[in-house]
């Protein structure tokens, strides 16, 4: 019995351990400094002397500070950094599946569905170069922090302790990144408790200096001309349906390849607030017969405790948890209420800070901003929470079936997306190792630091890796081995310009730059250029290159191309070998 | 009883908004400005309701009201402060508050008589924001108090679509200040040696130092209190300097004097002129106080401890002090410092330093040039053109002057203060008067030397009023002239461009005041 328990457990948990997975894919240099700017994002600090010093961006000093205080850590690297992120996934969905179980009462196989599901939705591999860059850590804190706080207030024990605890995630939540600006009001909800006022008001108080404090140094909230009312007022149309499409874009998507359900889950999850006018019964008659039965009550009396360790022997129709059921409702609606309030202000935050053209002015995939959105799968909890409330606990096993799975299917997209992500990163690695003879120096390419002394700086504490590869050795092998199609494709081109494929893939190895070898008759290959991959698209496994050699290759000179995987330091030739004639390359006989 | 209440609120409101939107005011903001709602207000006013939501009503309402003055003082020196500075106000410039007795009342800079003047008004500050808030929240009632929370979070959401609807906290831009100031106690680990040098050190480190080209010949450096190059650019005040200086190059022509003129740019302006001399005299450029505790534990070796190495008696006299600064004798190199006791002027009692600069310069060359055996370098920081140049003292053309010669009225009265410095119809004439006083007494005293002798007269820094003698000047210039009865010594001075006469000319291109003394070093030492 036990091993079937932790067969199923171990299988509940695949999701979750498969986030280790996808930061084991995690780029080993920062992500670009002009790619954060334009997201709006806290730029890396790598001393603690200057984590303080913040130019007109958003004070996170957490994240800062938890990304330097890793790299302290012997052995560590950027790559590694990004452990954190699984780690603070996989909390979250621990929690999430503590909130849920909590409305269910589930117990044994339900414990590990719960978690199972709540897994699907906080590690899918959608969020992909979320999972790619250390630095982006306080994407998962501030919804790690939300749930924190809602486990927090949903459990039992002293009141004033919880709310204070509360007050400092609250506190710290704008401190790992600005969307943590929103979480106080999100919580407004589960402080909406008779005779809490005091509370109330602190958390409002807290909140606001907090998002006040941490926006201060940034000088502005809104990165783009216009924000969310801005944008509403000047194209009505075009931005309200532009924010249906992001608010049912948090929703699992069950046709992919249609838009109007995800307008259609988005308008309906503007309209979830009108659940208010249908109040939950009180519990205060269930749970005061709880108390009689020796059950659980969950609010705000105030010595409540939960006993999760009963879970295991209880039982679903007894009394002591029908009562027990009864009287968490009130205190688990406002937690659901709080989780609805939490994804429809990341959506209002996300266009009044980003405007509503940013994904078209900065030309980023659309993919960027639900990576922005991470936790905005709260909502769709949250929703099926309320509508439980209300509708009974049969909803749970209805609703969140077909959330499930749809979000298996969401994987399946969710893994091209981390794809093309990974292509990006290896870009961003290609560009920074490429030999300096063929790209130049490497202060003339596009440095993912502020400056090349910044750059010199990691490579010198080991942070990233050293551009000091011998190449030479692996060019020339490559240069005259066999064509690898695996790697990708030459496909011929002119003489000042040369094309060709590189396919990707999530895993395996990849290339991620391509040098040009020429040769004359009898002589051997000597590489004359060399050029990163064209952006990775979804649905296309061959990444297009295009190499352009300084001046012309002459009539009658050999071409071959090599693509370089930096990661593995390994060439592979990339098809047939070409001459130039008449001013075309021809393939060679 | 309802108008009452109603009336108590409005009031309460009203003082509660006048005392958080002051330093808006003070920053000049419009009167539609002044509308708007502060940040702070909302703070303090939901400090306050936490108060009475968690029955601690006393407690929460004072250290509401505290909060709100810390954030109408702090906010009306950020907002003053680069009015007359031309930077922002930093924790570190709090000891210089002890000047506010000084300059308001003429009393002696102590820390006594400064909290002798703040603490009254602290509190009366605190008891009017104490009232406030009590009348504003009123009983604290369960409806008012969700009202209230109800309506500010509404406004602060407002403010968020709309920005701009809020004025900003003078309590963040506190809190940011005692976060910089502890960053850099913590990155100093509390000892002044850990400090990291300021960029610059190095030039006058590696200039030579012998001294040996100015051939044992005086050199006097005179700072002339607020003499920037607005007071030959503001249009009114440009004719009446040029007519002066052609009466005072006729003068050092028939003493004996050649002079040349420029114009040089200190880090600061309108204040803060030990920075100005700091500058000057380590070539470093020092525009905050940060910047000068990093000066003074960097081991650079300033100009006038350069003539100390070099066999010169160095002096500084400083009628405007009322202690001795051995630190600062110690830093700069002077063996000699003379203030105001040392000078025991018993005279007209004038609007700074007590008594007019010929009286103290006449005291410098008595009892230090004439007696002296040894070359000499001196600097004098000039009294009578500190604003608010209220009296302007009689010049002694003969220099012949007693303990009796400044008992009598001033030669010229201005009604001027330090709260009519923003009017320009009164500070324009004193402070052309002041300048021009201190401007004659400086070449009068070169007239008088008959050592071989090179004078420097410079202004410390650009007037704290420079922007209301001149709106949007921008400028940091401060004119330099050097007068010396050995022409010779001009010529090694050449890199730095001067021309001759006293005049600068408005298109003189300034140069770095942090570059003159690398460049007198190079131009009077053997490399």
């Amino acid at each position: 019995m036990k091993i079937l328990r932790a067969t199923i457990w171990l299988f509940a948990a695949l999701p979750a351990l498969a986030t280790l997975l996808w930061v084991s894919l995690a780029g080993r240099f920062p992500e670009p400094y002009a790619q954060r700017r334009a997201l709006g994002e806290c730029s890396s600090e790598w001393d603690f002397r200057s984590v303080t010093v913040f130019e007109a961006e958003p004070a996170n000093l957490l994240q800062r500070l938890a990304n330097l205080t890793l790299l302290q850590l012997p052995g560590m690297s950027l790559a590694w950094t990004a452990l954190l992120n699984a780690v603070f996934a996989v909390l979250l969905a621990l929690g999430l599946s503590v909130l849920v179980r909590r409305a269910v009462h589930a117990v044994g196989l339900g414990s590990a569905c719960v978690f199972f599901g709540a897994a699907l939705l906080a590690c899918s591999p959608a969020f992909g170069a979320d999972w790619l860059y250390g630095e982006r850590i306080g994407r998962f804190a501030v919804p790690l922090l939300f749930v924190a706080a809602l486990v927090l207030m949903s459990s039992g024990g002293s009141f004033a302790w919880r709310a204070l605890l509360t007050l400092v995630l609250v506190a710290a939540a704008p401190l790992f990144h600005d969307r943590g600006v929103i979480v106080f009001l999100a919580l407004v909800p589960v402080f909406l408790v008779p005779g809490r006022l005091a509370w109330l008001i602190a958390l409002l108080l807290v909140g606001n200096v907090a998002a006040i404090s941490s926006f201060f140094p940034a000088g502005q909230l809104c990165l783009a001309d216009e924000g969310l009312f801005g944008g509403v007022f000047a194209s009505p149309g075009a931005a309200t349906d532009e924010l249906l499409r992001a608010t049912g874009s948090l929703w699992p998507d069950l046709f992919a390849d249609r838009a109007r359900d995800g307008i259609a889950l988005g308008a309906l999850s503007w309209l979830l607030p009108l659940l208010w006018l249908w109040r939950v019964p009180s519990g205060e008659p269930a749970a005061a017969a709880a108390e009689q039965t020796g059950g659980e009550s969950g609010g705000e009396s105030g010595d409540e405790s939960h006993d999760e360790s009963g879970d295991e022997s209880g039982d679903e129709s007894s009394p002591e948890t029908s009562a027990a059921a009864a009287a968490d409702a009130p205190v688990l609606d406002r937690v659901w209420w709080s989780c609805v309030v939490f994804g429809l202000l990341s959506v209002a935050w996300h266009y009044e800070r980003h405007g509503f053209s940013f994904l078209v002015e900065h030309a980023m995939s659309p993919q960027a901003r639900d990576e922005l959105l991470y936790g905005g799968f709260l909502l769709p909890l949250g929703a099926i929470g309320l509508l439980a409330s209300r509708l009974g606990a049969v909803v749970w096993p209805m609703a969140g079936s077909v959330v499930m799975a749809a979000s298996l299917q969401g994987w399946d997209r969710g893994i091209e997306t981390l794809r093309v992500a990974r292509a990006d990163v290896e870009r961003v690695e290609a560009t920074m190792l490429m030999p300096d003879v063929l790209a130049g120096p490497r202060e003339s390419r596009d440095l993912p630091t502020r400056d090349i002394g910044e750059l010199l700086l990691l490579e010198e504490r080991g942070w990233v890796p050293s551009a000091d590869i011998a190449w030479i050795p692996v060019i020339q092998a490559a240069v005259n081995a066999d064509p690898t199609p695996a790697a990708g494709t030459f496909d011929g081109g002119r003489p000042q310009e040369q094309i060709g494929t590189a396919h990707s893939d999530l895993f395996g190895s990849q290339v991620s730059f391509v040098l040009i070898g020429v040769a004359g008759d009898g002589e051997p290959f000597r590489a004359v250029t060399c050029t990163t991959l064209e952006q990775a698209t979804p649905q296309a496994a061959a990444t297009p290159w295009r190499a352009v050699p300084v001046g012309t290759v002459p009539e009658g000179i050999r071409v071959r191309a090599v693509g370089i995987d930096v990661r593995s330091v390994l060439g592979f030739r990339l098809g047939p070998t070409y001459v130039v004639r008449d001013g075309v390359l021809v393939e060679e006989e | 009883m309802m108008l009452r209440r109603v009336g108590a609120f409005g009031l309460g409101l009203l003082l509660v908004h006048v005392l958080a939107v002051t330093p808006f005011f003070l920053a000049g903001a419009s009167w539609q400005g002044l509308l708007l709602p502060v940040t702070d207000t909302a703070i303090v006013i939901g400090v306050a309701l936490l108060g009475f939501a968690a029955g601690w009503r006393r407690l929460l309402l004072h250290c509401a009201a505290m909060l709100l003055v810390l954030s109408m003082l702090f906010g009306a020196l950020a907002a003053v402060w680069p009015m007359n500075y031309d930077r922002a106000f930093e924790l570190s410039d709090i000891p210089a508050i002890t000047g506010l007795p000084h300059l308001l009342f003429g009393l002696e800079p102590s820390l006594r008589n400064t909290l002798l003047l703040v603490v009254p008004f602290v509190v009366l500050l605190h008891l009017a924001a104490w009232f406030s808030l009590s009348a504003l929240i009123g009983k604290g009632s369960r409806r008012s108090l969700i009202w209230w929370v109800v309506v500010l979070q509404g406004l602060v959401l407002f403010g968020v679509a709309r920005p701009g609807f809020w004025h900003g906290s003078s309590l963040g831009g506190m809190c940011r200040e005692v976060g910089q100031s502890l960053r850099l106690r913590i990155s100093q680990e509390g000892d002044a040696a850990m400090l990291t040098p300021p960029p610059g050190a190095e030039e006058i480190a590696a200039a030579p130092s012998d001294l040996q080209g100015l051939d044992g010949a005086d050199v006097h450096v005179l700072f002339i209190e607020s003499y920037g190059r607005v007071a030959l650019r503001q249009p009114a005040m440009q004719a009446h300097m040029r007519s002066l200086f052609s009466d005072l190059e006729a003068e050092l022509k028939a003493a004996g004097f050649v002079a040349r003129s420029g114009a040089c740019y200190p880090a600061v302006s309108g204040g803060c002129s030990l920075y100005a001399h700091a500058q000057l005299f380590t070539g470093i450029p020092v525009a905050d106080a940060r910047t000068w505790e990093r000066l003074m534990h960097c081991g650079v070796r300033p100009l006038p401890q350069l003539f100390l190495d070099a066999g010169y008696h160095t002096v500084e006299s400083m009628p405007a002090m009322t202690s001795h600064w051995p630190d600062g004798a110690k830093f700069f190199g002077f063996s000699e410092q003379i203030i105001q006791p040392d000078l025991g002027y018993d005279g007209f009692s004038y609007h700074f330093g007590e008594m007019p600069d010929q009286f103290a310069l006449h005291q410098l060359l008595r009892e230090v040039i004439e007696p002296a055996k040894k070359p000499l370098f001196t600097t004098y920081v000039s009294v009578t053109s500190h604003l608010p140049c209220r009296h302007i003292p009689p010049y002694v053309a003969d220099w012949g002057i007693t303990s009796e010669t400044f008992r009598g009225k001033p030669a010229k009265s201005h009604d001027t203060s330090w709260i009519s410095t923003r009017d320009i119809e009164s500070t324009l004439p004193a402070y052309r008067d002041g300048v021009a006083y201190s401007m004659r007494v400086a070449v009068g005293f070169a007239c008088q030397l008959e050592r071989p002798s090179m004078v420097i007269v410079l202004g410390d820094h650009q007037p704290p009023v420079k922007s209301v003698l001149m709106p949007g000047t921008v400028s940091y210039d401060v004119p330099l002239h050097i007068l010396t009865n050995k022409p010779e010594l001009l010529t090694a001075l050449a890199p730095l461009g001067l021309l001759d006469g006293l005049d600068v000319p408005d298109d003189f291109e300034a140069f770095d005041s942090a570059d003159f003394a690398p460049e007198f070093l190079r131009a009077f030492s053997r490399p």
